[in-house]
């Protein structure tokens, strides 16, 4: 009898025991499951950390700049250019393109509606919040895409990227912008998949001649590449889209995208793929705080 | 006797040159096998589809010796484009500010 006594005392205890591990187990998983909202803040404190590192590199890199400066890109750090440019400035070669923006912008589809039907604020002072990451659709959309969206949301065809209409349009909704300060977001887990996917883009090399946006416009920014100086990375797209003297007319970002992978013999993307767009969207964040300046013309 | 020495030697070239044929469309085939990998990466050079055009133009003027060399100077290029996606996908990292 006290033999069954003895087995009952110690059976007991081992249930005990297996009861208290099992809770604890219980208590594991959902000490796993709370933090869920926990990782969407630190997506973001990841990003802002990010931001943070990049800032300092280029206020150490170029200390007479206030971070605000670098919104004028390579004018930013080089005096004489500046000079240049700001008499330049007095007749802005964009000028045209922002009225023939204005005038597209105007004219109603064959709907009836116009573009401002598609945006927020009727497409005005907007420039600031492009690109977004659309929680929907999972994907960066850029002010570019958005414009095309809009055109085949009431029937039209898209125009064609990269310069032209489409770049007229841009720049005119970037002029309504002018002074406003980019905030550009990382809501979640999907938009951090994008942003790191931009951010490895920006510093992986490609091409034959083995260079990464990071080489040419972090590293040895502020160096001379022949006669040109190359313009720090952060600011890029707040002048944007932007007149170059070597294209001629205005260009989105896509477009300079573009021509950066080919200047390293790399085959450039096509217009709006989800690589470009992702790119943007690191970049916009790179610049977070920064005034709206676009359109703008480089040399 | 001599009609027969011709035919020999006729035979000689002709297997030669169908070699030099294979060979070449061989590694054309190659290098834009390699080429569409790289650009599946993302990675692909611009310089890579030009060499494998001249080299199909090459092959097809029956100038196969120099269709071989540019077919294989564009797969050397289409194998480093995949090295270099690699070394990226697994060194971006070191490039960021500290």
């Amino acid at each position: 009898m006290k033999t069954l006594n003895t087995l009952v005392v110690i059976t007991s205890t081992l249930l005990l025991i297996t009861a208290c591990s099992d809770n604890s187990s219980v208590q594991k998983v959902e000490e796993t499951k709370i933090p869920t909202a926990k990782t969407k803040v630190d997506y973001q404190m990841e990003v802002d950390l990010d931001v943070k590192k990049f800032r300092s590199y280029f206020s150490d890199k170029f200390p007479n700049n206030e971070i605000a400066d670098f919104k004028d890109g390579v004018y930013a750090i080089d005096d004489a250019s500046k000079q240049q440019w700001l008499e330049i400035e007095e007749f802005p070669p964009y000028e045209l393109a922002i009225d023939e923006g204005l005038e597209f912008f105007e004219t109603p589809f064959s709907n009836g509606q116009t573009y401002a039907s598609c945006f927020e604020n009727a497409g005005q002072s907007i420039r600031q919040n492009y690109p977004y990451f659309d929680t929907e659709s999972n994907q960066v959309i850029t002010l570019e895409l958005a414009i095309n969206q809009c055109r085949e949301k009431n029937g039209e065809a898209p125009l064609t990227y990269g310069m032209g209409e489409l770049a007229a349009i841009s720049a005119y909704m970037a002029n309504s912008s002018r002074d406003k300060v980019f905030d550009v977001k990382v809501p979640n887990e999907q938009a951090y998949a994008a942003y790191m996917n931009g951010k490895q883009f920006f510093y992986s090399k490609r091409g034959q001649l083995n260079f990464s946006c990071s080489d040419c416009h972090l590293k040895i920014s502020g160096s001379h590449l022949r006669a040109d100086i190359l313009s720090p990375a952060i600011g890029h797209p707040t002048g944007m889209p932007v007149y170059r003297s070597n294209w001629g007319e205005l260009g989105t970002i896509g477009h300079r995208y573009r021509e950066c992978n080919k200047n390293v013999r790399a085959k450039p993307l096509p217009y709006q793929s989800e690589a470009y767009r992702n790119l943007e969207y690191f970049q916009t964040i790179m610049s977070n705080g920064l005034a709206v300046n676009g359109p703008s013309s480089r040399k | 006797m001599k009609t027969l020495t011709y035919s020999v030697m006729i035979l000689i070239l002709l297997i030669g040159f169908s070699a030099k044929t294979q060979a070449a469309q061989s590694m054309i085939d190659s290098a834009e096998t390699a080429r569409l990998e790289a650009k599946a990466l993302g990675f692909e050079w611009s310089t890579t589809t030009p060499l494998i055009k001249q080299a199909i133009e090459a092959s097809q003027a029956g100038d196969k010796d120099k269709a071989l060399k540019l077919a294989q100077k564009a797969l050397k290029e289409a194998q480093n484009a995949i090295k270099q996606a690699k070394y990226a996908e697994e060194n971006w990292r070191e490039s960021e500010p500290n």
